[in-house]
C-alpha cells in the first residue's frame, strides 16, 4: 500500500501526483486534510486542461513529488 | 387568578399560561419540555436573533461559529467582502463542516466523506464527483442553508431564518434608540467598537428565559449581589459599578411589549458631572475626556445612562459597566449556554484595555463575581420549579401592575417605548411583562403577518 499524503502539511508550489496521472502544482492549501487548491501542470489525459485551477480530493493525491 | 395547567397539545391555549391581565404566569413555560421544543419552531426560527460583531470576521475568509436556538450557524466573510450565515451542517448527512470556534479559511470541508463548501456557501467539492455522480449532482443546489435576512447594524450582526420577518429596523422599533449607547464608541463620535478578549461560554443548568428577563428589567434582586458590592469589584474600588452617575437621576423602565425588547435606563439632570474609574489615572482620565466628547456629541441624548437590556428574545446587554453582550442559547428546556461579548473602542490605549479586561472577568462570565450570583438564583429557581407541585403555582408578576407611575419629565427629548418612572419606587415589572406578552404572542401567533401588531395598532401593554 502507497503511503498516505498527509495533505496539511504540504506548502503552496509544492506539486503533487494524481490517480488520474496528472501532476498538480498547490496553489492554496486550506490545510483541512481534505481538500488542497491546484492546477495541473501535465495532464496525460486531457493536455487542454494543463494550467486550469481546480480542487482536488485527498484520495487523489497518491504522491508528492518536491 | 389564573391557575397553570400543564399544557394540553400544541395548541394549548397560552393565556392559561401567561395571564399578564392577573400578573401570573405558569413555571410550565420555563420547565416544560413540550413548551420548549414549541419554542424552537414559533419563536428561535422566526425571531432576529444577534450572532456576532463584525470585528470577529474582519478580513476575507474569517468566521466565527454562532449559534441561532440551537442550531450552530457559521458566520463568515466571503472572498468578495459579503458577510454570510450558514447552518453549520453539511448537506450529505449533517456533519458538522466547522468545528472550530473562530478563524479564516477558503473552505468548509466536512470531515465525515468530504463535501466543501466555499465561503460564500456554495458547494464547491464533491468527492467522485466525475466517477460517481457522472457529473449529475447539480451542485448549485446543495450548498449551505443560508439564513433568510443578515443585518450588519452598527457592527453587530442579525439573522433571521424567516424570509417573511420584518426588517431589524421594523423588528427593533425605537429601540435602536438604547442599543446605540452599546454600539457606539463611548465618546458618540462615530469611530469603530471591537470585540476584545474570547467569548466565554458555559452553561447554566436553567432555562433561557430566567436570564433574558433577569437582564430587561429586574432592578430589585441587588440583595444578590450585596457581598459583591461589599467586597468592591467597581473600578472606583466602591459598590460593583460606578454609580456615582446615576445619583439625582430619574430611574425608568423603558419597555417594548409590542416587540418585547425592554431596558432599564437613567435619566440624569443636565449639569451632571461624574468621576469614574478611579481605581487608575490614565482610565480616569481616558473616561473623563470620552464623557466630555460624549456630552458634545449626543448633546442632550448624553443625559441618558442606559443599563441592563434585552433584545427579545435572547440577547442582553450591559452598555456601560461591564459593557458588554450576552446570548441565552436555548440548550433544552432545563439547561442554555451562556454566551459573552467584550466591546471596547478600537482606539483605546493598552492600559484602558488592559484594565476594562480585568474588570469585565472579574464581573462577567463564570469568573465572574456578579454574574455568578445571579447563576446561582437562576439554578436554584429552575431547579425548585420542576416539581409536580411547584408547577401548581405560578410566579409572580405584579409588581407596579395596574399603578401608574409619576410624569417623566424629558425636557423635550422624545424617548420611545412605554416609558415608566421608577424612581420612587424602585422597582417595577413592566418590562418583564412585555417581554412575556411577545413570548405569548410568538409561540401563539401563526405567522409574521399577525406578529406584526403595530402596523394595525394592535399592540397592547401592560
Amino acid at each position: 500500500m502507497a503511503e498516505v499524503v498527509n495533505l496539511i502539511t504540504l506548502e503552496v508550489g509544492v506539486k503533487v501526483f494524481t490517480t488520474a496521472g496528472a501532476t498538480i502544482e498547490i496553489i492554496e492549501n486550506p490545510k483541512d486534510g481534505v481538500w488542497i487548491f491546484g492546477k495541473y501542470t501535465i495532464n496525460p489525459n486531457d493536455p487542454s486542461l494543463v494550467g486550469t485551477e481546480e480542487m482536488f480530493f485527498a484520495q487523489d493525491i497518491t504522491e508528492v513529488l518536491n | 387568578m389564573a391557575t397553570a395547567r400543564k399544557p394540553r397539545s400544541k395548541s394549548s391555549n397560552r393565556n392559561s399560561l401567561v395571564d399578564l391581565e392577573s400578573g401570573v404566569i405558569s413555571r410550565e413555560i420555563f420547565v416544560n419540555p413540550e413548551i420548549y421544543a414549541q419554542e424552537q419552531e414559533q419563536l428561535f426560527a422566526r425571531a432576529w436573533l444577534f450572532i456576532g460583531h463584525q470585528s470577529q470576521i474582519s478580513k476575507p475568509g474569517d468566521f466565527f461559529v454562532s449559534s441561532m436556538g440551537e442550531e450552530s450557524v457559521i458566520l463568515c466573510r466571503d472572498r468578495q467582502n459579503e458577510i454570510h450565515v450558514f447552518l453549520n451542517s453539511c448537506t450529505h448527512r449533517g456533519m458538522k463542516v466547522c468545528r472550530y470556534d473562530e478563524g479564516n479559511t477558503p473552505v468548509f470541508s466536512c470531515p465525515y466523506h468530504g463535501w466543501s463548501f466555499a465561503t460564500d456557501g456554495k458547494l464547491v467539492g464533491v468527492p467522485y464527483f466525475k466517477d460517481a455522480y457522472k457529473e449529475t449532482l447539480d451542485k448549485s443546489k446543495w450548498g449551505l442553508p443560508e439564513v433568510a435576512q443578515v443585518c450588519n447594524y452598527k457592527g453587530s450582526i442579525w439573522a433571521t431564518w424567516d424570509k417573511h420577518a420584518p426588517s431589524f429596523a421594523e423588528y427593533m422599533g425605537g429601540f435602536t434608540t438604547y442599543l446605540d449607547f452599546l454600539l457606539d464608541t463611548w465618546d458618540g463620535a462615530g469611530g469603530e467598537t471591537e470585540v476584545f478578549g474570547g467569548i466565554e461560554k458555559w452553561v447554566i443548568p436553567c432555562n433561557w428565559k430566567f436570564p433574558a428577563e433577569n437582564f430587561i428589567g429586574d432592578r430589585y434582586h441587588n440583595i444578590s449581589h450585596r457581598s459583591v458590592d461589599m467586597a468592591g469589584v467597581g473600578p472606583s474600588g466602591v459598590g460593583r459599578r460606578d454609580t456615582t452617575e446615576r445619583e439625582g437621576a430619574t430611574a425608568l423602565d423603558i419597555s417594548f411589549p409590542e416587540r418585547g425588547h425592554g431596558t432599564i435606563t437613567f435619566l440624569r439632570p443636565d449639569d451632571k458631572k461624574t468621576t469614574s474609574y478611579q481605581h487608575s489615572k490614565i482610565v480616569s482620565e481616558y473616561f473623563a475626556h470620552c464623557e466630555s466628547e460624549r456630552q458634545k456629541n449626543y448633546g442632550k441624548w448624553a443625559r441618558l445612562l442606559p443599563g441592563p437590556s434585552t433584545v427579545f428574545p435572547n440577547m442582553s446587554y450591559l452598555p456601560r459597566q461591564p459593557r458588554s453582550i450576552a446570548v441565552w442559547n436555548p440548550r433544552g428546556a432545563n439547561s442554555h449556554e451562556a454566551w459573552r461579548w467584550f466591546l471596547i473602542d478600537k482606539n483605546a490605549p493598552p492600559e484602558v484595555r488592559e484594565f476594562l479586561r480585568h474588570y469585565y472577568i472579574t464581573y462577567s462570565g463564570p469568573s465572574g463575581l456578579t454574574e455568578q450570583d445571579d447563576m446561582e438564583n437562576w439554578n436554584y429557581a429552575h431547579n425548585a420549579s420542576q416539581g409536580v407541585i411547584a408547577r401548581r403555582h405560578p410566579y409572580n408578576y405584579q409588581m407596579g401592575l395596574g399603578f401608574d407611575g409619576p410624569p417623566v419629565v424629558t425636557d423635550g427629548l422624545e424617548m420611545p417605548g412605554q416609558i415608566r418612572n421608577v424612581t420612587d419606587a424602585f422597582a417595577g415589572e413592566q418590562n418583564q411583562r412585555g417581554f412575556y406578552q411577545r413570548w405569548s404572542e410568538f409561540m401563539s401567533a401563526p405567522d409574521w403577518d399577525a406578529l406584526a401588531t403595530w402596523r394595525n395598532g394592535n399592540g397592547k401593554s401592560h
